[in-house]
């Protein structure tokens, strides 16, 4: 089961959203086609959106994307990281999270984690 | 068996018990013997008043042989005392419910639920200073303190930075939001402000989220506190008021002078979204939490949930 948390808040939880079957299997498809990155960002970000949390992928115990980087750690452990040229990656998926929850992230929320 | 002393009293003899359960002595044991840097041969001739350490003594010579030196010795609390000491403190504390007095301890207090929470205040206390807040004194929180009128002094606690206690454990640093942080008290609930007193709140408006935290037990900053209600600390509320992004975030005042917070499940620290240290939660980089709605005072009585 694909869960999706986007990670934004300080005092109110995140907003969690499952999503369905297929979209796991097109994120895992554009997550394939990225390119590498040279380096795995250390740097965590404060106040404001963090980025997407996401579990439930079979090539990924955890997967975070944020700010054009996606930081994985396989399910042997292995931390890895990838490029996502021009946030495009993230975008879909907060496009999709929207079309999906519209609840979880209402389109003046999803225009702020986008603009 | 294992003896514990507790070196915490100047006229009165020091508290001191038998740990008599033997797995409850090796596991203590074998706890410090991990620890033997932290362990002093003796007491130190500058601990001062109030909780100054902590005596360890095998008392079999099977335990002697199996952890003698490695594991007996002297623990020094007090204000310098590290996170880990103060843990290692704690585990042995927790002994004394089972524990059985010593013929040297009969004058002192007996061995119960008041002695115990007693030194648990004194190594609680050891990290936090008392301080003055004063309504007169211009500090960059001035503007605050403008509109009480009368000029006001509270006394309120700053703990010593601690973030290790926050983000050291992956279910801790999830679990434990600003609102946890400001509180200093860990509830793994991802507390909300009025939760604990039944009426959460119901908008994230600097109104409605300063109703819900005075509801909680919070005063607002120069509505003093008794020292009943110590830990009083300094904390500071902001609202992100949207469009889109609607959130509320709470900062405290350290020991160190600086402010320090913890954005959601993420870590605890002492910076703002410019990576400066916080020295100002009014004016520091605060992202999109663009309102302040004010300083405010948490207390022990708080109700957090």
């Amino acid at each position: 089961m694909l869960e999706i948390e986007i990670d934004l808040y300080s005092g109110r939880p995140n907003p969690r959203v499952t999503l369905a079957p297929a979209t796991a299997v097109e994120l895992s498809r554009r997550l394939a086609a990225l390119p590498p990155s040279p380096a795995i960002g250390a740097n965590e970000p404060g106040l404001g959106y963090r980025g997407l949390l996401v579990t439930g992928l079979p090539e990924a115990a955890e997967l975070r994307i944020a700010a054009g980087q996606v930081t994985l750690r396989d399910p042997a452990g292995h931390a890895s990281a990838r490029t996502d040229p021009d946030r495009a990656l993230e975008y879909w998926l907060i496009e999709t999270i929207s079309a999906a929850a519209p609840s979880k992230l209402p389109p003046e929320l999803r225009d702020a984690l986008i603009r | 068996m294992l003896q514990v002393t507790v070196d915490v009293f100047s006229g009165r003899p020091n508290p001191s018990w038998v740990v008599a359960d033997e797995a409850e002595a090796r596991s203590l044991l074998r706890e410090f013997s991990r620890e033997r840097p932290l362990m002093a041969a003796a007491p130190t001739q500058d601990g001062g008043l109030g909780l100054r350490g902590l005596q360890i003594e095998p008392l079999s010579d099977e335990l002697d042989k199996d952890f003698g030196q490695a594991a007996a010795g002297y623990l020094r609390l007090g204000p310098q005392a590290t996170g880990r000491e103060r843990e290692l403190a704690e585990r042995v504390l927790a002994s004394m419910d089972q524990g059985l007095p010593t013929a040297a301890s009969a004058e002192a207090l007996p061995l119960e639920t008041p002695l115990q929470e007693f030194l648990a205040q004194q190594l609680e206390v050891g990290s936090r200073v008392s301080a003055t807040d004063s309504s007169g004194i211009a500090a960059p929180e001035a503007e605050e303190a403008a509109a009480v009128g009368p000029a006001v002094t509270c006394m309120i606690e700053l703990g010593a930075f601690n973030p290790g206690f926050w983000n050291n454990d992956p279910t801790t640093r999830a679990r434990n939001n600003c609102y946890n942080y400001a509180s200093n008290k860990r509830t793994n609930t991802f507390a909300q402000p009025g939760k604990g007193c039944g009426r959460m709140y119901t908008a994230i408006t600097c109104a409605e989220m300063t109703r819900a935290s005075l509801c909680d037990g919070l005063h607002r900053r120069f509505d003093c506190f008794p020292d009943s209600e110590k830990p009083r600390y300094l904390v500071a509320l902001v609202v992100a008021p949207g469009p889109g992004f609607v959130d509320f975030h709470w900062y405290r005042k350290q020991k160190e002078g600086f402010w320090g917070h913890k954005p959601g499940g993420t870590a605890a620290r002492n910076t703002d979204n410019s990576g400066r240290v916080i020295m100002d939660p009014s004016t520091c980089d605060r992202g999109p939490y663009t309102l302040f709605c004010g300083y405010f005072y948490t207390c022990r009585s708080q109700r957090i949930a």
